[in-house]
């Protein structure tokens, strides 16, 4: 196989992963009245994919790849986001809008600082 | 089983990402308008098969394939988020540019998904 249909198919078990486990974590906790498991999912998401670019060591193009594009990728979501803060009142939808912002990115620059510290 | 049906269109979805992005940071070397590009596109996509939904319920199994999975999969979050501090970090224009990403993004993303 050669080095693209390798990247692509490294994607597509990645995007297969990180997409189920979205869709577990969301069924769970994601309330009538609130998406705690969406939240938790894309700050979380960005927290490991700051770590993931953040490494100055043992950076690949197939982990960016699979890791990066496919498992954490497809982990987070803005596609739901936008609908979820469209669907709440304007105070809810600020709240959530801005939580979801100001938390991931505090999560993206703790996951980049942690991997340039650890090496 | 429902998580089985979403994991395989959502990966089809991470799959349809990664060649748009590819595409795009090719013509124009930003990383961070592939991913904008990307997820106001999905955003707009969800709101079309959300209002399509409203009028004509759609198979409930459908929907949620073509929403949580494939859209889902499709946009990311991590990635509009890790592109921001890498913009922000440039320095010079960086900052404004990153300022800028958020606001389009998020005014972007909501204005998309409310065309339909």
């Amino acid at each position: 196989m050669s080095r693209k249909w390798i990247l692509r198919a490294v994607v597509l078990a990645g995007g297969f992963g990180g997409s189920s486990a979205r869709f577990l974590v969301q069924e769970a906790a994601d309330g009538n009245s609130f998406p705690w498991g969406t939240l938790l999912a894309n700050v979380l998401g960005a927290f490991l994919l700051g770590f993931l670019t953040g490494r100055r060591r043992g950076r690949s193009e197939l982990a960016a790849a699979g890791l990066g594009v496919g498992v954490i990728g497809a982990f987070t979501t803005f596609s739901a986001l936008m609908g979820q803060i469209s669907s709440m009142s304007l105070p809810a939808a600020v709240i959530y809008g801005s939580l979801s912002i100001l938390l991931g990115l505090a999560a993206a620059v703790s996951g980049i600082r942690l991997a340039r510290t650890s090496g | 089983m429902k998580v089985l049906l979403i994991g395989l269109v959502g990966a089809i979805g991470a799959l349809t990402r990664y060649e748009m992005s590819k595409a795009i940071h090719r013509r124009t070397a930003r990383a961070d308008q592939a991913t904008m590009t990307v997820n106001l596109v999905g955003a707009t996509a969800l709101g079309f098969v959300v209002g399509i939904d409203h009028r004509a319920p759609l198979d409930p199994a459908i929907l949620a394939a073509v929403t949580v999975g494939f859209l889902g999969g499709f946009t990311t979050f991590s990635t509009w988020m890790v592109d921001v501090v890498v913009l922000a970090e440039e320095g010079g224009p960086g900052r404004l540019r990153a300022a800028l990403n958020v606001g389009t993004t998020l005014a972007g993303g909501i204005v998309g998904y409310g065309l339909a």
